[in-house]
């Protein structure tokens, strides 16, 4: 084998450069600290570094949404804990008073005192966090209590503030004036499922509506119609109204079965020639959840699909239209708002935006279960009555009420002041129980607000945990051990020299040299 | 017997010592010079004169001066010079794409993306405060201009590339016109001497060799001393014929860019490797790989975002929305718009759904809420912009807002009293609005083309922060943030952080694996070159040694002549 100098030159350099590379590299892990500093390095371990951030900035973030929940929810405790203490010294004065020995300027003068406590108590639940109205629900910059001739109005609303505190929940961090106080006691609910009927309208019914919120699975139905059976198979993964299965159905047959509403207004009917059976595709329930799953000559009416009452239903669908119109009058302590049928003639939202924009200081919502109306009043301390405007319409609506009245500290100290400004003996006795149950109601929200940030903190510990565990973890994955880079970096250097004095003692050998 | 004869034999051996160190002094000279291949005279006996009694030699004869050489080495060693030329190249790009991209160092897009999200983050604790809310607008800022910078740098870099392939065509053109030339030399030379033309096809063994780096080649010699050049097939140099390569502009793309074709006829260039493919690779590959990865990242980045953004609404309800992107067409259905662009997979698109405007009545606080149904189920007619506009007319109350589409087709919604009536959407089930860009926070549908609405430049207070007007609502914030793991990429399997870590993955792990297949190549390219020089290489003691040879036998034949020389003498002088 032949050996030439351009050999052992290209070997030598070849070896060097090598040895160059891994030096320097090593030197970027000395100085840098960590294994990899550019992803190809290690493709591997860039992997895990990215993953393991995620992770870190994660925990970070749920860590500190629960520190910011945690400081709202205890200082909402604190404000509680103070009223609890001025209940309790309503209740001592209300006690006192109430022993027969007491004359009627020595009550006149405990009046006074009792409006004092309501009107701390007002202004503890006025208190601000941050800048923020803490028992104010959603309307954070608006003062949620004030004090009127009719009682304190409560202009808060139910909204709760979520803040994301692990990878699968939302937490709320307040706690609105209607849990703490009861604020919203004096509520009508309405007692008659008011039903709405079917609307075929290209903005009528939507299906995320029907079933009482339950909805409708999306997908295909097999439509079978005619005098010579055919089966059509119908997509409606992309319908959002009745109106668009109604034009889907109709389309996909070729206009020979139409969709309608029966009489009931409840359900859907179809049409068409020979036998028209839908049925669900693959074990999917798109045509049960609409109700059409059947079959009849001619065509078959559906099952009740049982829609929400939504801000857009039309008020005229309700019951199927069946009830009177003439309207119904809210009294609300010194004011009040009376609905004609003017309001009745639009949907939903103008005749709640009647209701709440007038100067009755009521609050109207959809019920929870989307089924009837809540009628609330503001006023803790003026009852609510709702009476008919010459016609049947309250009580058809289910929301006829002879008067309620909110039942809470507000209103018991408003007794109180009344009775002792009154020297009613007995009626300052009957307050006496009602401030146990005011008493009760602040208990029972501080438990909650208590056992949230308890909730809180734990997450807030594995959280903790978790951020210590990756951070070690990333430190495994990437950190440099020092002593053995260290001591790679000595071996390449002695290999190094090595390779540096031997080339340095063969290469200039030549024959040259001794001729 | 003459004497003379015996003159002609120490004439001879003279001659042949000589030309013998003029070789060895040649490849001494040349032991250093690339792609040298030593030479060799290859001496021969003189042919014999024949007597009665026997043949006498007549000394030594050069057969010829040749170079130790096997072209089967050189061949390989073309091949292993293209594979390592293209993996350089596609090296470069790989390396130049992770400085730009420059993830783990904490200025890349990732760390952006964070801080956009922790601003957003933050203000969910604080939600009315004007300064965190501009602070969000200033850090979407920051993140799209990332974004811009790494797209427009990309883009450099393939205008850089393509620079490279205009260079790397005028070398091959050069290097096949000296091919040519060298054909026709070296076929004249040889064919009047008959002798190699060795240092001749030493140069173009090495112009063979640079040609082979720049694209992958067949070089086939001749019988008549030419090498014929092919690649795949197609011809490139026979004899002294030389068929050029040229580029045209490619009609493929919006930015300038070159394809390669042989001047002759059009035919395109069917190499796969070397710096000339490689380079083509790098630039239509690799590097626009990773920005059309941008893209689908930036476009749903921005399409999502705008999505969630534009059903909600921030402190202040709207007056005036102007929409940002506008179809060719405002008579065709919503889902058919050509929008002037090719939105990227998943973005951009309308579907059958309906859009919900909520009014606001300054005077009486109350917002209603009317919807706008977006009928696209492809049966009867279908929701057109202009129909769009008179459906949301009809659906509002007179004297609240009015629809229009103007002359370039831009949706305007506009509060006919601002001071009275304000307006938002809380709910687009068909994606319209992000679609023509209404209330949206991002603008544009790309990576290059990412901005930022001037409406929220101007003021936070419209980052649509919640779902109603209340101070509190934070619910669109909350929605937004978690918008970030949702999957919304690929088919709705990968959420944002998951593309990009697998964009990044992917280039890692395509440069990693790069950078071990050049490794190969070029330890596989030092053994080869190792080999040559094994066959070809002049080892300078080997020279010193027949240096040695040569003189000591010239000396012995000058000796030889001056005793021929004596005898001579002793013959004319003495007799």
């Amino acid at each position: 084998m032949r050996i030439t100098e351009a050999i052992l030159a290209n070997n030598f350099l070849r070896d060097l450069g090598y040895n160059n590379t891994k030096m320097s590299r090593t030197q970027q892990q000395l100085a840098s600290g960590t294994i990899i500093s550019l992803p190809s390095q290690d493709p591997g371990i860039a992997g895990q570094v990215m993953d393991i951030n995620d992770h870190l900035r994660r925990a970070s973030e749920y860590m500190r949404n629960a520190s910011v929940g945690t400081s709202f929810l205890s200082e909402t405790d604190n404000i509680l804990s103070n009223i609890n203490s001025l209940i309790i010294s309503a209740r001592t004065l209300a006690v006192h008073a109430s022993n027969g020995t007491i004359n009627a300027a020595q009550r006149r003068g405990t009046a006074a005192e009792v409006q004092q406590i309501l009107d701390e108590i007002v202004d503890s639940g006025n208190r601000r966090f941050r800048g923020r109205f803490i028992f104010a629900g959603f309307n954070m910059l608006e003062t949620p209590f004030e004090i009127t001739g009719d009682g304190v109005i409560y202009n808060g609303d139910a909204g709760r503030i979520g803040m994301r505190m692990s990878d699968n929940s939302k937490n709320f961090i307040n706690i609105t004036g209607r849990e703490a106080f009861g604020a919203f006691d004096a509520t009508v609910q309405g007692g008659v499922d008011l039903d709405p009927a079917l609307d075929l309208a290209p903005d009528g019914t939507m299906l995320r509506d029907l079933n009482g919120g339950v909805g409708f699975t999306p997908g295909y139905l097999d439509v079978t119609y005619g005098a010579v059976p055919t089966t059509v198979r119908i997509d409606l993964s992309g319908a959002e109204t009745l109106e668009d299965v109604a034009t889907l159905i109709q389309a996909g047959t070729g206009g020979a079965v139409t969709v309608g509403v029966d009489g009931t207004g409840h359900a859907l009917t179809l049409a068409g020639p020979g036998t028209v059976t839908v049925a669900d595709v693959n074990g999917n329930t798109t045509a049960r959840s609409l109700g059409i799953l059947g079959s009849g000559a001619g065509g078959f009416t559906g099952m009740d699909i049982d829609p929400r009452i939504t801000a857009l239903t039309r008020v005229s669908s309700l019951l199927n239209g069946a009830f009177d119109t003439s309207g119904f009058t809210i009294t609300n302590g010194s004011a009040s708002v009376t609905i004609t049928a003017a309001d009745l003639g639009g949907t939903v939202q103008d005749l709640l935006g009647a209701i709440n924009n007038s100067a009755a200081n009521v609050h109207a919502e959809i019920s929870a279960d989307g089924r009837s109306l809540d009628i609330s009043s503001r006023v803790n301390g003026a009852t609510m009555t709702i009476t008919e405007n010459g016609g049947t319409t309250a009580a058809d609506l289910g929301i006829a009420s002879a008067g309620v009245r909110a039942d809470n500290i507000f209103t018991t100290l408003i007794d109180l002041r009344d009775a002792l400004m009154a020297d009613d003996g007995p009626g300052i006795e009957a307050t006496i129980a009602k401030f146990d149950t005011a008493l009760d109601k602040i208990l029972q929200s501080r438990s909650e607000a208590g056992a949230r940030v308890q909730r809180f903190d734990y997450s807030s510990a594995r959280h903790d945990d978790e951020h210590y565990n990756m951070t070690a973890l990333l430190s495994e994955v990437n950190d440099v051990d020092y002593s053995k880079a260290v001591m790679d970096y000595q071996q390449l250097s002695n290999q190094m020299e090595a390779a540096l004095r031997v080339a340095a003692n063969v290469l200039p050998l030549s024959l040259a040299d001794f001729l | 017997m003459a004497v003379c004869p015996a003159l002609h034999t120490a004439l001879s051996s003279l001659l042949a010592q000589q030309v013998g160190l003029n070789t060895v002094g040649h490849n001494i000279a040349n032991a250093n010079t690339p792609g040298y291949s030593r030479q060799r005279a290859i001496l021969q006996p003189a042919t014999a004169n024949h007597y009665t009694y026997g043949a006498i030699g007549q000394g030594v004869v050069i057969d010829s001066v040749e170079r130790i050489v096997d072209e089967f080495i050189n061949s390989q060693i073309r091949d292993a010079d293209n594979q390592a030329q293209s993996g350089e190249i596609r090296q470069a790009a790989y390396n130049r794409l992770e400085a730009l991209f420059d993830e783990l160092s904490g200025n890349d897009l990732s760390t952006a993306t964070d801080r956009f999200f922790q601003s957003m983050h933050d203000l969910s604790a604080t939600i009315e405060d004007q300064p965190t809310r501009d602070l969000v607008v200033q850090e979407g800022e920051s993140l799209r201009e990332l974004v811009n910078t790494l797209y427009a740098a990309m883009t450099d870099y393939r205008t850089t590339l393509d620079n490279n392939v205009l260079v790397e065509v005028d070398k091959v053109n050069n290097l096949l016109d000296e091919i040519a030339k060298l054909n026709v030399q070296i076929g004249i030379n040889e064919g009047t001497t008959g002798a190699p033309e060795n240092d001749l096809r030493d140069v173009r063994d090495s112009k063979l060799r640079e040609l082979a780096g720049i694209m992958d080649i067949t070089a086939i010699e001749q019988p008549n001393k030419s090498v014929t050049v092919t690649t795949k097939g197609m011809p490139l140099v026979i004899f002294e014929r030389t068929y050029h390569l040229t580029t045209r502009l490619s009609t493929a793309e919006n930015m300038p860019i070159h394809e390669v074709v042989f001047e002759d006829g059009g035919g395109k260039l069917l190499t796969t490797s070397g710096s000339l493919p490689a380079s083509m690779e790098a630039r239509d590959q690799i590097v626009k790989g990773f920005m059309d990865d941008l893209d689908q990242f930036a476009a749903s980045l921005i399409f999502e975002f705008n999505r969630i953004h534009s059903q909600g609404v921030g402190t202040d309800a709207l007056t005036s929305v102007v929409s940002e992107n506008v179809p060719l067409d405002a008579d065709v259905p919503l889902d058919q718009m050509n929008l002037g662009f090719t939105p990227m997979s998943g973005t951009f698109t309308v579907k059958n759904g309906s859009l919900t405007i909520d009014i606001v009545n300054a005077a009486t606080g109350e917002t209603l809420k009317y919807r706008v149904p977006i009928d696209l189920d492809g049966v009867g007619a279908d929701t057109t912009l202009n129909g769009l506009a008179a459906a949301i007319n009809a659906a509002v109350p007179a004297g609240t807002i009015t629809a229009s589409v103007d002359t370039l087709n831009h949706l305007h919604i506009d509060s006919d009293d601002p001071a009275a009536y304000g307006f938002f959407f809380s709910e687009d089930t068909s994606g319209v609005l992000a679609t023509l860009g209404i209330n949206n926070f991002f603008t544009g549908h790309s990576a290059g083309s990412m901005g930022i609405s001037d409406t929220l430049t101007a003021s936070g207070r419209f980052l649509a922060t919640g779902k109603t007007l209340n101070s509190g609502d934070s619910d669109n914030l909350l929605a937004l943030l978690d918008l970030r793991d949702q999957p919304v990429l690929d088919g709705n399997s990968k959420s944002l952080e998951e593309f990009y870590r697998s964009m990044i993955g992917r280039m890692a792990t395509e440069s990693a694996t790069n950078t071990t297949r050049l490794q190969v190549n070029n330890d596989v390219l030092v053994r080869l070159e190792n080999e040559r020089e094994n066959m070809s290489g002049v080892s300078l003691d080997e020279e010193m040694t027949r240096m040695i040879e040569y003189q000591r036998a010239y000396q012995a034949s000058a000796r030889f002549m001056a005793v021929l020389d004596t005898v001579l003498d002793s013959l004319i002088n003495r007799t």
